[in-house]
């Protein structure tokens, strides 16, 4: 069981902090975890992304071909992003955001309102956390404690 | 004790696995992508009581980098391909001076400033010498977060055995990568074999020199013979080598670092499709394992080089390998990562042998 995840937006929307967080409680799951930032001078105001491969096995390329499923945060990233990702794949989509729908229909869609959910919990900036959370709570490797 | 496993990115690696083999001296000048390394060690140091200096360049950093080695101190620099290209003429200074020191590229696009993606187009610089004169520097290469921790011990290791400056070779993309690493346990300096030829002071023993000008009749002609004989030792003894699913393939992708691993990952998707694919991933680019890939590349088996530039490593496997076996060559230039889907578009075409995708080479 191998699941790649891409987590992509605007810098500053804490996309690379999604990323190793998922990466950490991985390890700690005991999964093998290569994390891979997009890395460039696109560190604020650009678009950010990074690569999470999760796997019981050793975990060859850090680079994905295609995503299993894609954190898209901003309308940029969703168009970018949507054609790689493989079939029956999982779309997490920043619907604060985000109006559009992905035009693919061999995907799995999942809108979260972003913003909306962590101002409830008291915080817009812990947006990343609660849309990150989301985009595994229906995955396969890492499930929630009890 | 070994560490716990950290989730740490390669170049934060590097540093750590630095100061528990004993590495006390850092001097360096900084560059993307591989400045995490530096911001790491400058704290670092402090903790060992070691030292770390941002030099004003990197001609200063080199050079203080072989006064520290030429007092006896485990020294290590790091830069990525331009500031690598600077420091040159200092690691061609200390292949004639035989002072041990460990060089870190995280290579990015070149030639001149490049870019600052990944690349991997500075096999010719580091295993060809790099600098001027007839000097050889071993290159290692790891491909993964555990093995840059545990080839960092192995080149300070190096260095020290033969007085020689040792190359760690990764990209761009290595050091950014965060992958859970276990460290090997701190070394204790007392441990390591005592240098007789350090100059620290000379009060109650002859003094010594260190220089790598050689004015006397005769004296460079044996200087370079030692040294000859000093690389051939290097070559029989030290070529390291990993293979994969080898001994049944038709086809044997050879790769280093970074391509190797997304080789890997076009190897096993191919394998679910019955081609028999295999692995040869060279660890030391100098000395190349040439032995080893020789035996591999026979029988009518297909060789198939990925290199993320146009084509550098391949003069090595054509070099080891002749005539015996037909050699393709897949590379991605300037920067640009290919995912594993295109390197195994190049096996299928390899396997095929239509030349839709990569070069056949013409030995």
């Amino acid at each position: 069981m191998i699941t790649r995840t891409l987590f992509a937006g605007f810098g500053g929307q804490g996309v690379l902090l999604m990323g190793y967080v998922l990466s950490h409680g991985a390890m700690h799951k005991g999964l093998n975890v290569t994390y891979f930032p997009a890395y460039g001078a696109e560190m604020r105001g650009g678009t950010a992304n990074c690569t999470v491969t999760l796997s019981e096995e050793k975990i060859a390329s850090p680079v994905a071909s295609n995503p299993d499923i894609l954190v898209a945060m901003n309308f940029p990233s969703l168009l970018k992003f949507e054609p790689t990702v493989v079939k029956q794949g999982l779309v997490v989509l920043n619907s604060s955001l985000i109006e559009e729908s992905p035009s693919r229909t061999d995907i799995d869609l999942l809108q979260v309102p972003t913003v909306e959910l962590a101002r409830e919990v008291g915080s817009e900036r812990a947006g990343n956390m609660g849309h990150g959370g989301s985009s595994q709570g229906q995955g396969k490797v890492l499930r929630t404690q009890p | 004790m070994p560490s716990e496993k950290m989730l740490m990115r390669g170049s934060n690696v590097v540093g750590e696995a630095a100061v528990r083999a004993g590495c006390r001296y850092y001097f360096g000048y900084p560059i993307t992508p591989q400045n995490e390394l530096p911001e790491y060690l400058s704290a670092r140091m402090l903790d060992v009581g070691g030292t770390f200096i941002q030099g004003e360049s990197e001609v200063a950093s080199i050079n203080m980098v072989l006064g520290a080695s030429a007092a006896g101190g485990r020294v290590m620099t790091s830069s990525s391909s331009p500031g690598i290209s600077l420091k040159q003429e200092g690691i061609s200074y200390m292949a004639g001076m035989e002072l041990p020191a460990v060089i870190i590229n995280m290579m990015r696009g070149g030639p001149g400033l490049g870019n600052i993606s990944a690349s991997a187009a500075d096999y010719y610089q580091a295993t060809r010498g790099g600098g001027h004169g007839d000097y050889r520097t071993p290159v290692l290469a790891p491909a993964g977060c555990q093995e840059l921790a545990e080839l960092t011990f192995v080149a300070f290791d190096m260095a020290d055995k033969y007085r020689s400056p040792v190359m760690l070779l990764g990209d761009g993309l290595m050091g950014q990568v965060m992958e859970p690493v276990i460290f090997p346990d701190f070394i204790d300096l007392k441990d390591l074999p005592k240098k007789d030829w350090i100059l620290n002071g000379c009060e109650g023993r002859e003094p010594r020199a260190i220089f790598s000008m050689l004015l006397g009749q005769g004296e460079l002609y044996h200087h370079n013979l030692d040294l000859q004989k000093k690389y051939d030792q290097i070559t029989a003894e030290e070529q390291r080598w990993e293979t994969k699913n080898t001994d049944d393939a038709d086809i044997i992708v050879v790769a280093y670092g970074t391509a190797a691993r997304i080789a890997e990952s076009a190897m096993n998707d191919l394998r679910a499709e019955g081609l028999a694919i295999g692995l040869f991933r060279p660890i030391t680019l100098w000395p190349f394992p040439s032995t080893a890939f020789r035996e591999l590349a026979q029988n009518g088996r297909k060789v198939a080089v990925f290199e993320l530039c146009l084509g550098q490593m391949v003069e090595d496997v054509v070099l080891s390998v002749g005539e015996r076996a037909e050699i393709y060559f897949y590379g991605v230039p300037g920067g640009v990562i290919p995912t594993p889907a295109e390197v195994a578009d190049f096996l299928r075409s390899v396997a095929k042998g239509d030349g839709e995708v990569g070069r056949r080479i013409d030995v």
